[in-house]
């Protein structure tokens, strides 16, 4: 089974987002922050996809994203932002450390979904 | 076709009116049309029961002799308005009967003392107290608009009610929880707070994850929500900032907030603008209505005309809801 993390300091962000893609026969467990995710991701061999918030406490998304980036080893692994966040340099910067998306909030799982699986598949 | 800007009418402020003079709300009116009162009154109940039902008054304007109490306990009444909600101005309407002088103590509580025949002169007080920062109406209106927006997008299956945007005085808070989130753009600086009861928020918890039972709701999955309403708006808020650059003041003041009477302070005199959003949500067959106070301070710094009241072109996807997926370069 596919296997999804959800990084983001609200737990109703989580639950949300995790119902919806368990509920789309994906695995799924989560993170509270960029620090914790960045954990989460080391540990994890396994993992697809991870879904990434921006404002969040001790590390906000995007550095999360380029601290990823720098531990990587071989694997590239697919990171979409999820966020409130509109602004071009935010976009910029997280294109520039490679994600894949970009969904403004609140999420919306059916307009998502098919995006989100073509990610898992192509990794 | 009429724009959603012009469906929305003047800002307010709620004045509950106590006074059984059987024309004064209409005397009020023509009186106050200028500075947009709205009067709330309803002599057939308690003063304390009207200002329990109602936090988010702006002022208060009593009779000399008021209903139920009368004249000998008018001092006593005031202080006790006074001690539970210091926060509001008390306007006296002095009473057109023949009358011992009031004492200088009465006098003393409150903020301004009229006759029938002075109607001029207390709806400028009330104009000079309220309505002191300028709210631009198509301003006002892009922010009522996207908030209710945003709320939309979060409960799909609610449906959203957004009164006329108000002024409501610093100090007092409408609901048993609050969040507040700074807003740094180039228009203001200060702070967007919602308000809300906790009852309601688990109503809207149960909505929205509804194969986890009520139990599992508690105060900290109700905060998580709030936080995320506020996040949810304040984005949207953030969707119409002129510029990407941040201000370069970071001058900053102390929020108090004294749990002993639910107050909260943003250390300034000038009233905040408020909407009073309703979300109504069908759960097992039953409607119901969560209010929700959304307050925005403007406590730091005030620059309306750098607002824009166009959504930010920057990027091509910025509704909410939406997802784009990028190509590799």
């Amino acid at each position: 089974m596919a296997k999804v993390l959800v990084v983001d300091d609200s737990e109703t962000v989580r639950s949300e987002v995790s119902n919806f893609l368990t509920s789309q026969g994906i695995s799924v467990s989560t993170a509270e922050d960029g620090l914790i995710g960045i954990k989460a991701i080391k540990s994890d061999a396994e993992l697809k996809l991870v879904l990434c918030d921006i404002n969040m406490p001790n590390m906000d998304g995007l550095t999360m994203v380029e601290k990823v980036r720098e531990i990587e080893e071989g694997r590239r692994l697919s990171i979409i932002m999820l966020t409130t966040e509109r602004s071009k340099t935010m976009v910029e910067r997280g294109k520039k450390a490679g994600i894949k998306g970009w969904i403004v909030k609140p999420f919306n799982g059916n307009n998502a979904l098919n995006g989100i699986q073509k990610l898992i598949a192509a990794n | 076709m009429q724009s959603s800007n012009e469906l929305y009418t003047q800002i307010h402020v709620k004045v509950l009116v106590y006074d059984s003079h059987p024309e004064l709300a209409s005397i009020l009116n023509t009186a106050f049309n200028e500075c947009s009162v709205q009067i709330i009154s309803d002599s057939k109940k308690d003063i304390f029961e009207l200002l329990d039902e109602h936090s988010d008054l702006g002022a208060i304007l009593i009779s000399e002799d008021p209903p139920y109490f009368g004249r000998d306990n008018l001092f006593l009444i005031l202080k006790k308005i006074r001690e539970t909600r210091p926060e509001l101005p008390i306007y006296l309407r002095l009473s057109d009967k023949k009358c011992p002088p009031l004492s200088k103590k009465t006098k003393e509580l409150c903020t301004d003392y009229f006759n029938l025949d002075e109607l001029d002169q207390l709806a400028t007080s009330v104009k000079e107290k309220f309505f002191q920062l300028f709210y631009p109406q198509p301003l006002v209106n892009t922010l009522r608009h996207v908030s209710s927006e945003a709320l939309s997008q979060l409960f799909k299956n609610g449906s959203i009610y957004t009164d006329e945007a108000y002024l409501v005085n610093d100090q007092i808070a409408c609901a048993e929880m609050f969040s507040l989130i700074p807003l740094d753009a180039s228009w203001c600086r200060g702070y967007m707070m919602l308000e809300a009861n906790q009852e309601e928020i688990r109503t809207l918890l149960e909505s929205m994850i509804p194969d986890r039972s009520k139990e599992e709701f508690n105060f900290q999955t109700c905060n998580a929500l709030l936080s995320e309403i506020t996040n949810i708006i304040w984005g949207a808020v953030r969707g119409h900032e002129h510029t990407e650059e941040q201000p370069s003041s970071q001058i900053q003041i102390p929020i108090v907030a004294n749990r002993d009477g639910d107050r909260v302070t943003f250390g300034v005199s000038q009233p905040c603008l408020c909407f009073l959003h309703s979300i109504e949500i069908t759960l097992d067959g039953i409607v119901r209505s969560i209010s929700l106070y959304q307050k925005f301070i403007f406590n730091l710094t005030w620059h309306p005309e750098n607002f824009n009241h166009q959504t930010l072109q920057s990027t091509n996807f910025m509704q909410p809801g939406s997802f784009q997926i990028f190509t590799d370069r």
